[in-house]
This record gives C-alpha cells, structure tokens and sequence, in this order.
C-alpha cells in the first residue's frame, strides 16, 4: 500500500501545484475566444520545457495567443518577426567594436529571453531558421567564440503559414524536429466567431496582467518531472513510435510506400514528456493511454516524412497517425 | 526394192539405236582444291522414263586418295514431256593428302546395263603455304565445335519436368493419406464458435482459478480481465475496444440502456487504470467486486444465439468416415500417377541422353 499512497502523495502534490493552471487558462480564454486545444498544446510545451511551433492561415490568433501566455507570466519576453532579409546575427547578437574599451564585445541578440516569439518562422532563409539550433537544443547561444547560457525557462514559440503560401520557406527537418509539439489551429466555431466579432468591435481591450512567475514554472517543471509513467505506457509510446518507422509490422502494410522516414527517438521522448504534462493539466499523477493519444498528433505530425506516393495520393501525415493510434493496442 | 528392204532396216536398227540412248555426264565444282577442303561431283545421266537406274556408292574413297564425305539423294527432271529423264546426283569430295588426282569415268547402271560418264576429271590438291621461319604462327588443331543452345530441343524435356513435380508431390500425398487410412481431402474438424459472452465467462473462471489476489498480482489480474472484456466488448459491439482507452470504449457505449451495467464497468476501467499505470494495489475485496461487475456486465449485454444454429454447425463438422470406394479410388489414383511418372521420368532421361551424348 505505500507505493499507493505515493500515488495519492502525488496526485495532492499536483493538486496544490496546478492551480496556476486554471487561473493561466482562464487569462488566456480573457483573450482568446476558443481555442481550447491551442491553450492546452501553449501549457503542455511550458510545463514540458518543449518548444511549440503553431501552423495555421493568418488571422488565427497564433501571434496574439503567444503573446498573451508571455504577458500572464512574469518573464522576459522578445518577439522576432522572420522575414526573407533576417540574419542570424539579427537573433543571436554579434560581436561589436566598442571604441570605447578599443575591443569588440558581446552584443546579445533578442533570443535572450524567457520567452522567444519566432513570428513567421517559416518567411526566414533556412540559414537564419538554423541559427536557432543550438539555442533550442543546448539552451545556449555562441557568438564569436564566447558561449552564453540563455536564461530558464527558455522557450521558443514559432509561428508559421502554411509552406503552400507565397514566400516562405519550408523548415528544415532538423530544425523541425527540435520542435516539440507542432500544433495546427483551425478556424473557430460558429458561435466562437461571434464571439470574437463582439469582443473585438466593443473597442474594449482588457489589460493582462502577469499571474506567475518564472520560479512557478520552473516549480510545475519539477512536479510534473515526477508524474508516474507506467512500462506499459513506456510501450505503448514505442509501438506508437515504432509504427511509424515500420507500419508493416503493425498490420499497417498499406503505410509503408506512404513514409518515407518515421518518428526518431526524440519523438518517443517529446511523446513521452507531453503526455506526462498533459496528465499534470488534467490534475493526475500518472500517465494513463488517453494522455499519450491525446498529445501523439502534435508530436508526431511534423516527425512522419511523406513520400511522393502519400502526396500524390493525399496522404497526410494526420491520416497516417490515426491509422497508427487506430491499430496498436492499447495497454 | 531391195533398195527399199535396205532403207527400211537402216531406219529401223537407228530408231532402236536412239530409243535405247543413254548418256552419263561427270561435273566438278573445281578442279583446284586445298587440303581439307570440300568440292562437289556431279553426276547426270539422262535415259527415257520408266528406266531403272543405280548410281555409284562410295562407302569410302573414289580413289585413292579421294574421299567421298556424302552422296545426295537423286534429283530426277522430266524432260520431253515426260519421254525422256534427267538424273543427278551429287557427291561431296575431299582430299586430305596433296597432289594430282585422276577420276575415273563413273558407272551408272541403266536397266541393270552399265555405261560409263563421257568425262574422266582430274582434281589437283595442294597443301596450305606455311612459312617455315616463323614457326610462332603455328597453331594446333581447334576443339569440336559445341552445337548451338536450341530451346526447341530442350522445352519439351523442361515442361515435362516441370509437370512431373506437381504429380510426384500428389502421388506422395496421396501415397501417405493411403498409408494413415484417410480420405483424399481432409475434412478439418472445426471447434464450435462459442458465442462471446460464452468465450469471456470462460475466461472469467480460468482468471478466477489463477487466484492471482496478491498486490504483486494485481497488475496482471486487472490486464487480464479488463483484456478479457475488451474482448468481449470487441466481438459483442463489432469495434476496435482493443485499441480504445477505457473513456473511449465508456463513450462508445453511451448507448447501451442498462445504466448500472455501464456504471460497474466504469468502475472496473478505472480501477483496472489505476492498478495497471499508476502502481495502485487493490484491495481483495475490490477484486472480488470488479470481478463479479465483469459478469454481471457480460450477463446483461450478452445476446443468445440459437443451439439449433450451434449444433448445425457441430453436425456439418464431423469427420467423415471412409469408404471403400474411397480406399479403391486412392489406390487407382496412386497408381495411375505412378506408372504416368514413370512413363515422363524414362523419356526425359532418354531424351536428355539423346540430347548430352
């Protein structure tokens, strides 16, 4: 029975400790009419220390829910608007000559913040999407030969068009991967989009004020590290994983022309992690299937490589997932 | 008037004369032949149809030195309109030995007469210049040379082979059901299909009979039963419940009107979710309670299926006995095959020995 009351330890530990989460929720909702799942995928990528990169048609809110997450905390935040004439020195900083002391020093670039808004993303050269590589994998920035530690919590929060729009830039899999949820927004509601008709021309804008500080986060961090995740949950996260890289063995033969490269073990770690902070939101102290089924869309969509025999044929990497999660047995 | 008696009898003796004439004529190609190398004779003679005739037939050499490597069959021409004949005959000459060579007139026997060719030939043999200083240029004599691949030859052969695979592997089936004293086609015997529910009681018990109520067990039990249900759920509803989390099979099931059914089977997912991911250990009591919710859930959503149905099923199932005509009818079988094996296995061998050698 003390493994049990661990668990119910815990669960109070996460009941204490998430009550952040409601008053967060309920500032973003002031803001953003909607959008439940676009909040969520927001705290899943906070609590989970993991970037989210949002994709959706322009006017969606993306920018402006961002935005509104970074104002509910107290943190420092910077926003990068890309476009096709950025540098990397322009996110990064530079090394600059100071005649003052007669030497160059370090002039650090608006990636030094908490809370990282990559507007656009994807209207940037791959170069300059490159350049937040190591900012995003290392927490660290180099510029010249000095290396900097970005501060905690860092985190970067991209927006992007859809690649078939004019004048972007698709992202390269390497950068894309780094990402750890990819969330696509869709258009609102009926009754959302009156909503957001009144709220907008009532030419009342409601102040947002911060609710939270950095050391919250990076005390919910901690607590949602020690969310129990079950080997049976371990496995089911690999054969998730594992279907995507070889679906013939998982009854899905027909899949196999239609990727042309799986989810990498980083994918079975962003799973892993978003279902345990999906789990925190949702006040448990355990992992159970529906956390990982409900987080393996925005963590696997932009991992699964489509062939030209999916595209020629529809094929989106959305089908392919739910193929997955529709075949592999639940624990 | 013996003038006339005169005239008459000349006349006569030179119609004979041209009525019986032969002639026999002797041709070659050249007269100028290397060593080794092949020319042709020609031979005609030329009599009145109806004539028997017979041609010279060289086993071996025309004359010393002069082979004869074959002879062609006749050619025979009409001529005249049918009265006169024109035969020819071709003989294929070498000489392997240098020099001058004389041929002989030819013998053609004419209404068993013999006449001899008008031509006697000469043929001249001469060896190959070889220069002597340079005796790196000498080169020995070549190798047979092989006879090209011709599938013609080789597809009858190869399909009959092909075909005679398929009839050993029958004959040996039907050799080794003979032999276990089994019909020719086996009748596989077919369990009858419990119905679901029946299947998950089954189950059920086996779980009870483990007796598996220690907290280090708990996990194992909960596996087993909630996967005994789904199972159930799966065959009973027609959808994928292995694949579903518990709150997806629970939605999916909003529909079933026994309320409490559906509340006792929540109850057991979330105990069962609770055990299996989040190291809770039930109590005895609660194992007992979520075992007798699994049954009372199966009891009050199971559909009966008719025993006439089910016993149908059993009737058509049951292995056939053997006749004895069935015995004999394998037996012919066997034998048939046998001897048609044998049959396509001696001629593709003697085929591929005409074929080799």
């Amino acid at each position: 029975m003390a493994e049990a009351i661990d668990i119910r330890e815990l669960n109070e530990r996460i009941e204490r400790h998430s009550s952040f989460v409601t008053n967060l929720v309920t500032g973003m909702n002031q803001q953003i009419i909607g959008q439940k799942h676009l909040i969520e995928s927001l705290l899943i990528g906070l609590l989970s220390d993991g970037h989210v990169l949002l994709e959706g048609v322009p006017g969606l809110a993306k920018t402006k829910a961002i935005k509104t997450l970074a104002s509910l905390i107290d943190a420092q935040f910077s926003r990068i608007q890309f476009t096709p004439d950025l540098l990397p020195a322009d996110i990064i900083g530079t090394m600059i000559y100071s005649q003052q002391d007669g030497d160059f020093i370090s002039k650090k670039g608006p990636i030094f913040a908490n809370f990282v808004l990559a507007d656009e993303i994807n209207r940037a050269p791959a170069k300059v999407q490159s350049a937040l590589l190591e900012a995003m994998q290392e927490r660290q920035v180099t510029i010249g030969n000095e290396t900097f530690p970005l501060p905690k919590p860092f985190l970067v929060l991209a927006t992007q068009n859809p690649i078939e729009q004019e004048g972007t830039y698709p992202l390269p899999e390497a950068q894309v991967d780094r990402f750890m949820l990819k969330v696509v927004i869709d258009y609102p509601k009926l009754e959302e989009e009156k909503l957001i008709i009144r709220q907008n021309i009532s030419g009342k804008e409601s102040e947002v004020r911060p609710i939270l500080r950095t050391n919250d986060i990076i005390d919910a961090r901690e607590i949602v590290r020690q969310v129990y995740i079950d080997e049976k949950i371990e496995q089911y996260i690999a054969d998730i994983v594992f279907a995507t890289r070889y679906p013939e063995k998982y009854n899905l033969k027909e899949l196999k022309d239609y990727i042309s490269f799986g989810g990498s073990p980083r994918a079975s770690i962003n799973l892993a992690l978003a279902a345990r902070a999906y789990a925190f939101i949702k006040r448990r102290g355990y992992v159970i299937p529906e956390d990982v089924r409900a987080v393996a869309h925005d963590v696997l969509r932009h991992r699964i490589g489509l062939s030209y025999e999916a595209e020629a044929s529809n094929v989106t990497s959305e089908e392919i997932i739910s193929r997955i999660l529709n075949s592999v047995e639940v624990p | 008037m013996s003038r006339k008696i005169l005239f008459l009898f000349i006349f006569s003796c030179f119609s004979l004369f041209c009525k019986a004439q032969v002639t026999v004529d002797l041709s070659i190609d050249t007269l100028l032949i290397r060593v080794g190398e092949q020319t042709k004779l020609h031979l005609q003679v030329s009599m009145d149809a109806g004539a028997s005739y017979d041609f010279p037939q060289f086993t071996d050499t025309i004359v010393a030195g002069v082979e004869c490597l074959e002879e062609s069959k006749p050619v025979i021409t009409e001529l005249n309109d049918g009265k006169r004949l024109l035969v020819s005959k071709d003989y294929l000459v070498t000489s392997f030995d240098s020099g001058h060579y004389y041929l002989p007139p030819l013998e053609v026997l004419v209404d068993q007469k013999a006449y001899q060719s008008r031509q006697s030939l000469s043929l001249k043999v001469f060896s190959v210049d070889v220069n002597l200083s340079k005796p790196n240029e000498f080169f020995g004599p070549k190798d047979v040379m092989n006879a090209p691949f011709a599938w013609e030859d080789w597809s009858l052969v190869f399909w009959l082979s092909i075909f005679l695979i398929p009839i050993l592997c029958v004959c040996f089936y039907l050799i080794i059901r003979y032999r276990d004293n089994k019909p020719i086609i086996r009748h596989i015997k077919v369990a009858p299909k419990l119905p679901p529910h029946q299947k998950a009681m089954n189950e059920i018990t086996a779980i009870k009979s483990e007796k598996k109520w220690a907290p280090e067990d708990s996990k194992e039990y909960y596996t087993k039963l909630t996967d005994t249900l789904r199972n159930y759920i799966k065959e009973r509803y027609g959808f994928n419940a292995m694949e579903m989390t518990s709150a997806e099979i629970i939605e999916r099931l909003t529909l079933e009107p026994d309320e409490q059914a559906m509340d006792e089977l929540r109850e057991l997912f979330q105990t069962s979710d609770l055990v299996k991911f989040a190291k809770y250990n039930a109590l005895v009591n609660e194992n007992d309670r979520n075992l007798v919710n699994a049954v009372d859930f199966i009891n009050k959503t199971k559909v009966e299926v008719d025993p006439a149905e089910l016993n149908k099923k059993q009737e058509l199932t049951i292995e056939e006995k053997r006749s004895r005509t069935v015995k004999l009818s394998l037996l012919g079988g066997i034998i048939i095959l046998s001897l048609l094996s044998i049959f396509i296995l001696i001629y593709i061998v003697v085929e591929l020995y005409e074929l080799c050698f």
